[in-house]
């Protein structure tokens, strides 16, 4: 049975994602939500080169107070690094185990 | 309006007070939870049913683990006419409160939908996310390229068949027998979530109190509104002023303030008002008001059927995971029929401790990420709860008997009640008598035959059950063994739903309490109870099927779940029946694995007829009761239900049989018999008949006019489109008795 996980993006002196790293299982259904009021944020994969694929989790950004869509449900057990594709220097990681 | 402010008052410290769980706890085998009550006085049910969302603990098998801090939609309430208690939050995940009232009062619900939004996915319709259609969606990684990600749900889902809009709700009082218009068991709203800025949200609690108590005071002077403009002007422009604001806000592509014209909600409202109709949208609040019925006021062809019934979220495209989420509660509609129960059982100077002691059992199915969303299911279905517990532990006293109200709110599992453990010398037990079903007590006929000790029932989702249950002399613990199923024929291995600690006080029950055995002391049947007589004005046949999945990779498509061949289009009104009318219906299902279980609201039915094509006498060619696939003369009971026949709300359709034509009848569907063709399918030259399961239902359509739903009661099936939209209108002037 799985569960929903959920990745709060907070900004107080810097933007950071909470929890990370997400621990996760296969299956489970995660997603982000964006407590951050002044500006919208758009997490997407970190390639093998460094570049950003933006539409890996969702097609759009995430308006301010929103959330994301789709969910992400993980197929396979791997360690996915992403990044704001938006903004700089923001990161984060899912453990998938 | 000195009692609105104090309720207000409560109301905001309860919000500010949100619990935040730090350790989940999930250990089955804990003391069952009492459900706090809002109870009528006075002749009227007043309490607030309040929608919120908070951090609960989940177990995702029935050992409790895994367990996790999971972010749950929830109920909480109380009763507006007694002291306030706060509302307990234990990190369970309890029912919402239990109603309970009386046959003939009015009840006075002030809903509050105040869930933050952005603690879930897929809250709001997907379509303000800029998505092509308003469906929730979900991707997984690609197993041969885990940088490319593939689309799991909604495939060939459409809307308004889908998973969709999660913290938009309703409440549906299922097994009432009460108008489904405007403010009473009307399943056709849309209840937003209030308006929420950081910790302020709109409309306002405050607000919304003294707004309902005006809108209840006129409700109880003249009945359940007809036109939105019999509400407080106040009200209407501030949900007018809500949904506009609404509209030029919500996201649209990750911007907010972007939404086209053609998903904003006030416009559909004007659209609706325009045309004298009720509307169906409201932002964070909703007055439910309407009487129950009392057959002895003389004011009405039917009365509510006192017993015990339940209240759960209700709208279409989310009420599987809201009523995973818990969202749920029993509805408790007292009457003579209570009343002869406890008098039979109450403590006298010859019946020491005697009393009926009464334990209202929620069975829930909780889960928070519903499989669909999911590439494939992990570990089968969600584990049963009780009052929000795994397997929790019912205490009596030895030779007690207690009265439970058994309410099934599981969204997809049926639980068959098989028996309790044997312990100590002599293999003592708890034993059981059924008293009532769907809320409507058994005639003491039925309470003989089918009432009898221990006799197993099968609870379909949205079943109840009352059962007179007596506790053994012998102290221990008996655990309550279930078969759970979607089957009309459960097989497989018990589980323990609960255990019966038997355990002994100084108040020692004396004579020792036993089942009503004479005739004189059962409570008497209501004659607005008495089977159903007279001209059958319409025979109608729906027929459920499900076309199954082709699986979740590559081009699969999600399974269909329809009737008569078609999805609910949220429109079209699919049967029409006439005010006062009887019908008989023939329900059939056409499923091999699922027997999917029927729901009408608003009227309850009588079944006289159930046909079983997987009983081990219709599937035996050398019983006399055999079904055989060649003729279709022969698929219909073998033994007839006899009167008094049973009310019920919710019946699972036998599932359906499907037999190998041998070769010598046809290997090709044109070549087949005439009379087998519908329910034939070949392939490679092998055919295949499919033999449905069926009953028969009679109900009486009285009281109430208006729009309302049947479906299949597997809540995801609902949700996905196996429903039907039906309407009851006044019968033509030629169709009137004029003698």
């Amino acid at each position: 049975m799985a569960i929903q996980l959920m990745i709060r993006i907070n900004r107080n002196s810097t933007v950071t994602f909470n929890p990370d790293p997400l621990s996760a299982n296969t299956l489970d259904q995660i997603f982000w939500v964006n407590n951050d009021d002044t500006e919208p944020h758009w997490p997407g994969l970190v390639k093998s080169d460094g570049n950003i694929n933006p539409t890996f989790f969702m097609p759009n950004q995430i308006a301010p107070g929103g959330d994301s869509s789709p969910i992400f449900s993980p197929s396979t057990a791997a360690t996915l690094d992403y990044a704001c594709s938006l903004h700089s220097g923001e990161t984060g990681s899912i453990i998938i185990s | 309006m000195r009692r609105f402010l104090l309720i207000a008052t409560v109301v905001v410290l309860s919000t500010v007070s949100a619990y935040a769980q730090q350790q989940p706890i999930c250990a089955p085998g804990r003391d069952l939870l009492t459900v706090p009550e809002i109870k009528s006085k006075n002749g009227k049910l007043q309490g607030v049913v309040m929608l919120s969302d908070e951090q609960r603990s989940l177990a995702s098998s029935a050992t409790g683990s895994p367990c996790n801090l999971q972010q749950l939609r929830f109920f909480s309430g109380y009763s507006t006419q007694d002291p306030v208690t706060p509302w307990p939050h234990t990190g369970d995940i309890l029912p919402g409160p239990t109603l309970r009232a009386h046959v003939g009062d009015m009840v006075e619900i002030a809903f509050l939908n105040q869930v933050n939004t952005s603690n879930f996915p897929n809250t709001l319709d997907q379509g303000e996310q800029g998505k092509t259609g308003p469906c929730d969606v979900s991707t997984a990684t690609r197993t041969n390229n885990p940088n490319q990600t593939r689309q799991i749900y909604p495939r060939n889902d459409s809307y308004p068949n889908c998973l969709h809009g999660s913290s938009t709700a309703n409440l549906h009082f299922h097994g009432t027998h009460v108008t489904p218009s405007t403010t009473g068991d009307n399943v056709l709203l849309f209840i937003r979530p209030a308006l929420r800025s950081g910790n302020t949200v709109e409309p306002s609690t405050d607000f919304v109190m003294q707004q309902f108590g005006e809108v209840f005071r006129q409700c109880e002077a003249y009945g359940s509104p007809q036109q939105w403009s019999q509400l407080p002007a106040t009200w209407t422009d501030s949900q007018k002023q809500l949904l506009q604001k609404y509209d030029s806000t919500a996201p649209y592509k990750g911007v907010n303030g972007a939404l086209p014209a053609d998903m904003k909600l006030w416009p559909r409202n004007d659209a609706r008002l325009a045309k004298g109709q009720w509307p169906q949208y409201s932002v964070g609040a909703y007055p439910y008001c309407f009487k129950v019925p009392d057959y002895a006021s003389g004011q009405v062809k039917m009365g509510q059927a006192p017993g015990t019934h339940w209240y759960h979220a209700h709208k279409h495209g989310s009420t599987a995971l809201n009523v995973g989420n818990g969202m749920t509660g029993a509805f408790i509609i007292e009457g003579p029929y209570d009343e002869s129960l406890r008098n039979f059982y109450k403590e006298t100077a010859t019946h020491h401790n005697w009393g009926l002691r009464e334990q209202v059992l929620v069975i829930q199915q909780l889960e928070t990420a519903l499989n669909l969303l999911s590439p494939t299911n992990r570990g089968g279905p969600a584990p049963l709860s009780v009052n929000g517990r795994l397997t929790p532990v019912v205490s009596m006293k030895p030779n007690q008997v207690q009265l439970w109200r058994i309410v099934n709110t599981s969204s997809r599992n049926f639980v068959e009640f098989d028996s309790f453990t044997k312990h100590g010398q002599g293999g003592q037990t708890v034993s059981w008598r059924q008293i009532a079903q769907d809320g409507v007590q058994f005639s003491f006929t039925n309470y003989q035959r089918i009432g009898t000790i221990n006799g197993k029932f099968n609870l379909a989702t949205g079943n109840r059950a009352d059962l007179l249950v007596k506790a053994p002399a012998q102290e221990g613990d008996y655990a309550l063994q279930v078969v759970q199923s979607v089957s009309d024929l459960p097989t497989g291995t018990p589980t323990t739903l609960l255990t019966v600690r038997v355990k002994a006080d100084d108040k020692k029950v004396d004579p020792p309490m036993d089942f009503i055995a004479q005739e004189t002391d059962f409570p008497k049947l209501p004659a607005f109870l008495a089977d159903i007589t007279g001209p059958i004005h319409m025979k109608r046949d729906l027929d459920f099927d499900t076309t199954p999945s082709s699986g979740r990779s590559g081009k699969g498509q999600m399974p269909l779940h329809e009737i008569n061949g078609k999805l609910f289009d949220g429109h079209d009104v699919d049967q029409t029946m006439y005010l006062d009318s009887t019908e008989e219906w023939t329900i059939s299902n056409r499923t091999i694995n699922i027997a999917h279980p029927f729901h009408i609201h608003v009227n309850p039915f009588q079944i006289i007829e159930v046909f079983q094509p997987n009983t081990a006498a219709a599937k035996d060619p050398t019983n006399p009761c055999y079904a055989d696939p060649t003729k279709p003369a022969t698929w219909k009971p073998c033994t007839k239900i006899t009167p008094p026949y049973v009310w019920w709300d919710v019946f699972a359709i036998p599932t359906a049989r499907q037999d190998a034509l041998p070769s010598t009848v046809c290997t090709e569907l044109d070549k087949c018999p005439a009379d087998i063709k519908d329910f034939t399918a070949c392939t490679n030259g092998t055919c295949t008949v499919t033999i449905p399961g069926y009953f028969k239902e009679r109900s009486r359509y009285v009281d109430f006019t208006g729009q309302y739903v049947l479906h299949c009661h597997i809540l995801a099936h609902e949700d996905r489109g196996m429903m039907e939209l039906v309407q009851v209108i006044p019968p033509l002037p030629s169709q009137l008795d004029h003698h």
